[in-house]
């Protein structure tokens, strides 16, 4: 476990500032990477410590402070109010894409078995359950794709 | 004096004028459910579905989508196409291909077809909730026309009201009043999500779900035997019902004719990797015997779900088969619920069910007329010899019209691609049109037997539709090469006796 917080430093002060101001609230976990290997990794960690894991793929931000991708800049609002209501237990791992890795077709993550075609994307792990593109900016689906069963 | 003003009416977002909270309720989410549901939305109507799978003896449940998505016409063409893969590979060699066919691998298809299913499921899901349809997987029943009863799986009851219901629960398929049949037999419901191998399997009935499940397995490998009490699918053209048959009988797969089985039981547990052993008894002949499967399947029949609605809270009239009896504007005897879909008397088709329930929409919401046409509905029946129709079998041509009125113009045909490897299963290809005498040769019934039969079927559906006569069907040029020219030529009448066995060249 202190592998885990050390690999991710930023996440452990992130939840550490929540802890201090919403005693009350338990949070969901989230986890953000900057590439496909990254994104294994955290994929491979949370399948054993959550009960439900999402994955959102995401234009990375660029020197402007907004995302290359104008979908992601749309859906990224949406997802952080719904997110907010995932249960403990819950995962997002939230993978920002580089403009160049995501326009070369033959990118890692449209090759793999998450068959990515389009960001923003959020997946529910380990289900044929997904949104894409405008999908993601739509509150009522997303709220739908992070119930649990 | 004082004018009492009236407080502005809540926005219900409803179309009509009612005091219930939805302007439609439609009990099975389906294909006619949905396509109705829909609709109306798109309309301005406040809907909601219901749906609810009861799980079957083994268990087995499935999403949102109904009977064709998740246990009949998408799973079984995906099995019939994989079987026909196999049979393709097969004769790849005679192409040049240096293929070798080897063992098919139930559990890889089985979570092909099951993901496909479930991502389509997760989009219907989607879509409702895109476009505000309120679903609820939840099992609903009539307290009164106008408040439903639902419960989910966790027995939590909600109640609504609605001023429209439209019923499209569909069916499920029937077992027979005998020892061991739902204790070890299965269904269509359970065999497109079969986590491992079926075995030695023995496919009971006669129906086009009985002999599309048996040839997709034989053509997968599987040992598979069919038995029939009597004909081969009853209510379709004999010729072509028989033609089917022997077809199959020549692929390999075993039948017992005039048998019924009358007790099922296991003699030995699945263990690790080898299956369970089921020993089926049967009469034949008035004789009994038994016989060894591993997977016994019922495909004997199917019961629609009218009962389970509790109908008798409503009054609503409904036959003991479950078909619930309409006007040709899919009205019950309850003016405020309709039916559609396989719980009526029409052809159980998916296609026929969305155009109803898109139509019934129409008129409730969108002020149109237009009624849906239940003649002529062209169909295929996915066995290893396909077969297409449109319009009556030879059978109801005699009965409606009288023999002497009608002229049976048939004929055989070899697909040009098996031509290069000599199959002498083709034999059974076949093309028949039936035309009424004194109508100008007006074609009323179109069969097609061979390769792609949905897709030829498809397009002369139109011209049977749009009623053609021979002189129109002569009148067209065909394409060569195709198995769809062959009715572009057909001289050959059954009157006149004469054979249509295709000589070698």
């Amino acid at each position: 476990s202190s592998g885990i917080n050390a690999e991710y430093g930023e996440f452990q002060s992130y939840q550490h500032y929540f802890i201090q101001i919403n005693l009350s609230t338990v949070m969901a976990k989230f986890i953000t990477v900057n590439s496909f290997a990254e994104y294994l990794k955290a994929a491979e960690s949370c399948k054993n410590s959550c009960s439900l894991v999402f994955a959102l793929f995401t234009g990375s931000i660029t020197e402007t402070g907004k995302s290359w991708c104008p979908d992601c800049s749309k859906a990224d609002p949406v997802i952080e109010k719904a997110a907010k209501e995932l249960p403990q237990g819950a995962c997002l791992i939230t993978t920002y894409i580089d403009r160049p890795t995501w326009k070369n077709p033959d990118n890692e993550f449209r090759k793999s078995d998450l068959k990515l075609k389009s960001v923003p994307t959020i997946i529910k792990l380990g289900t044929e359950r997904r949104l894409v593109e405008g999908e993601c900016s739509k509150l009522s689906l997303v709220e739908m794709l992070f119930e649990e069963d | 004096g004082m004018f009492r003003v009236q407080a502005p009416e809540a926005d219900t977002g409803k179309k009509d004028e009612h005091p219930y909270t939805f302007d439609l309720a439609v009990i099975g989410g389906g294909s006619g459910g949905l396509a109705c549901a829909k609709e109306a939305v798109k309309l301005g109507a406040k809907v909601c579905v219901f749906d609810f799978v009861t799980p079957t003896p083994l268990k087995t449940s499935w999403g949102v989508g109904g009977t064709c998505l998740n246990v009949g016409c998408i799973p079984k063409k995906l099995m019939h196409t994989a079987s026909i893969y196999g049979e393709l590979i097969q004769e790849a060699s005679a192409y040049g291909w240096g293929v070798e066919k080897k063992e098919h691998n139930w559990s890889n298809m089985v979570s092909s077809i099951q993901g496909h299913i479930k991502s389509q499921n997760w989009k219907i899901r989607v879509d409702l909730r895109d476009k505000e349809v309120t679903y609820y997987n939840e099992y609903a029943s009539f307290v009164d026309n106008h408040t439903l009863l639902s419960k989910n799986k966790r027995g939590a009851e909600r109640t609504v009201t609605a001023n429209k219901i439209v019923l499209a629960m569909g069916g499920r398929p029937n077992y027979p009043d005998i020892p061991g049949a739902t204790e070890f037999g299965i269904t269509s419901d359970d065999i497109f999500s079969l986590k491992s191998h079926p075995g030695k399997t023995l496919c009971v009935g006669a129906s086009y779900i009985s002999l599309e499940c048996a040839g997709f397995l034989n053509g997968l490998g599987v040992d598979t035997t069919v038995m029939v009490r009597s004909i081969l699918l009853r209510g379709f053209d004999k010729t072509c019902a028989d033609r089917i048959g022997t077809y199959m009988e020549n692929s390999g797969v075993k039948f017992v004719k005039k048998a019924v089985p009358t007790k099922i039981e296991r003699v030995k547990e699945a263990d690790g990797d080898s299956p369970q052993e089921l020993l089926v008894t049967y009469t034949q002949d008035g004789q009994e015997y038994t016989a060894t499967y591993n997977t016994v399947l019922f495909a004997i029949g199917r019961t629609a779900l009218t009962s389970k609605v509790n109908p008798d809270a409503i009054g609503l009239k409904y036959e003991p088969n479950g078909k619930v009896p309409v006007t040709e504007a899919e009205q019950t005897n309850v003016e405020n619920v309709y039916a559609l879909g396989d719980i009526i008397q029409a052809p159980e088709l998916t296609p026929l069910a969305i155009q109803s329930g898109r139509l019934l929409a129409k008129r409730l919401f969108g002020g149109s007329s237009l009624l849906t046409d239940y003649v002529n509905v062209p169909t295929t029946v996915f066995t290893p010899l396909e077969y297409g129709s449109c319009g009556l079998s030879e059978e109801a041509a005699i009965a409606k019209y009288g023999e002497e009125n009608i002229e049976v113009y048939h004929a055989q045909h070899v697909p040009t691609e098996h031509t290069v490897w000599e199959d002498g299963k083709d034999a059974q290809n076949y093309a028949k049109i039936i035309c009424v005498i004194p109508e100008n040769e007006k074609v009323v019934g179109f069969h097609y037997l061979g390769p792609n039969a949905g897709e030829v079927t498809g397009g002369f559906s139109l011209g049977v539709i749009m009623g053609a006569t021979k002189a129109d069907f002569d009148r067209l040029v065909g394409i060569h090469p195709t198995s769809s020219e062959v009715f572009t030529t057909l001289k050959i009448t059954k009157r006149s006796g004469q054979s249509i066995d295709i000589e070698d060249c």
